[in-house]
């Protein structure tokens, strides 16, 4: 069977599903990621009236993270138009409330402010932990890595690695492991 | 001898920069195996009987770091390391297992570089790398919720919340990081650091 052109060209226009974890990644960094990938800015045939946008599926919204101490000093507003209508709530109690929020608010107002953000909006798939719907999982076929590199912890380390590093001072003979 | 350039190279590329010390960086830090011998409690319960012993066991596996300035007491700034809160290998030689600092007079860290290790500490606690975790909860009683965080400066309960942050160019912050690790770390570009977010 010969490779044709139309073959090319539905390869080229085809609609990608990437996945990404949000584990102990910054909020903002996501928005902008995501945002970028939904609305086709990664591929070199992009133009903004041709649909050339990707899904996008964000795992682990539950477990961001946020530098300094955001959770307690940042606080999100709203109002709902009527008398005494206004609402303020730190960041952790929304996360408390719905997970999902914070990340969806952050990538709904990085994509563009036009008739477009709404149909590439629903193409953002937002889910708290690891358990994502099998009609999902199975389209998906890229890995997204997060915007920051995630430090090792200490229980990271093998007892190989930990004993190899070097010492920077010995101790005195008369001291008691604790 | 080939285990020489491989523990120098790790040394080297654990996430610690030089500052001052920059040529030391590449040269060889000479290191040599120790043994030492420490004492350890033991408690033994049996039926009518508890046995408490100090037993005394041998460490064979310290690797030891010669300093490029031997007179210098310190051993981070004899060395010429600049640690972040990210080295976890470093900071874990001065602390105990519940997470509490060892005394300035068993490790010989000067003044400035024993707070610079303690803020690191505390930044790593709070964003769960190393062990020993505070009482999560705010002034007012209420309980906050274990996140995950990085780069924290103050206490987890301790701030209050920033309803109005101001006009551009008065602007209310948040503050993030250590302004004394920010001060000494090298720079490769010449924009400073945001310790302000």
């Amino acid at each position: 069977m010969s490779f044709g052109r139309a073959n090319q060209q539905w390869a080229t226009f085809s609609r990608v599903w990437h996945i990404l974890n949000a584990d102990r990644q910054p909020a903002g960094g996501i928005g902008v990621l995501v945002s970028r990938y939904v609305q086709g800015l990664h591929k070199p045939i992009y133009h903004p009236t041709s649909d050339v946008g990707d899904h996008v599926v964000v795992v682990n919204a539950k477990k961001i993270a946020y530098s300094g101490n955001k959770w307690e000093e940042k606080v999100f507003t709203a109002h709902t138009g009527r008398r005494k209508g206004r609402v303020r709530m730190q960041a952790f109690k929304v996360h408390e409330l719905d997970p999902t929020w914070i990340i969806r608010r952050n990538i709904y107002r990085q994509i563009p402010n036009n008739l477009l953000r709404r149909t590439l909006f629903q193409r953002v798939h937002v889910f708290e932990d690891e358990n994502v719907p099998a009609e999902i999982i199975e389209n998906v076929t890229n890995v997204l890595i997060g915007p920051r590199p995630v430090p090792k912890a200490i229980t990271d380390y093998t007892e190989e690695e930990k004993d190899s590093f070097p010492k920077l001072f010995l101790r005195d003979k008369y001291f008691l492991k604790s | 001898m080939s285990v020489l350039g491989r523990l120098v190279s790790s040394v080297c590329s654990c996430g610690s920069k030089s500052g001052f010390l920059a040529s030391v960086q590449k040269s060889v830090l000479p290191t040599y195996l120790t043994t030492r011998t420490y004492r350890k409690i033991k408690q033994e319960e049996g039926e009518k009987v508890t046995v408490i012993k100090g037993e005394v066991f041998e460490d064979t596996k310290n690797v030891y770091v010669e300093k490029a300035v031997p007179d210098d007491p310190c051993p981070l700034r004899s060395r010429g390391i600049q640690i972040t809160y990210e080295d976890v290998l470093i900071l874990q030689q001065f602390i105990t297992s519940t997470g509490e600092m060892l005394p300035r007079e068993h490790t010989n860290l000067s003044q400035q570089e024993f707070f610079k290790v303690l803020t690191c500490v505390k930044m790593a606690q709070r964003a769960n790398l190393l062990p020993g975790t505070e009482d999560q909860t705010d002034k007012q009683g209420n309980f906050v919720p274990k996140l995950n965080r990085y780069l924290t400066r103050y206490d987890v309960g301790s701030r209050t919340p920033i309803r109005s942050r101001g006009l551009p160019y008065t602007k209310r912050l948040y503050r993030i990081g250590d302004r004394r690790l920010a001060r000494d770390a090298p720079r490769v570009s010449s924009r400073p650091w945001s310790l302000n977010h």
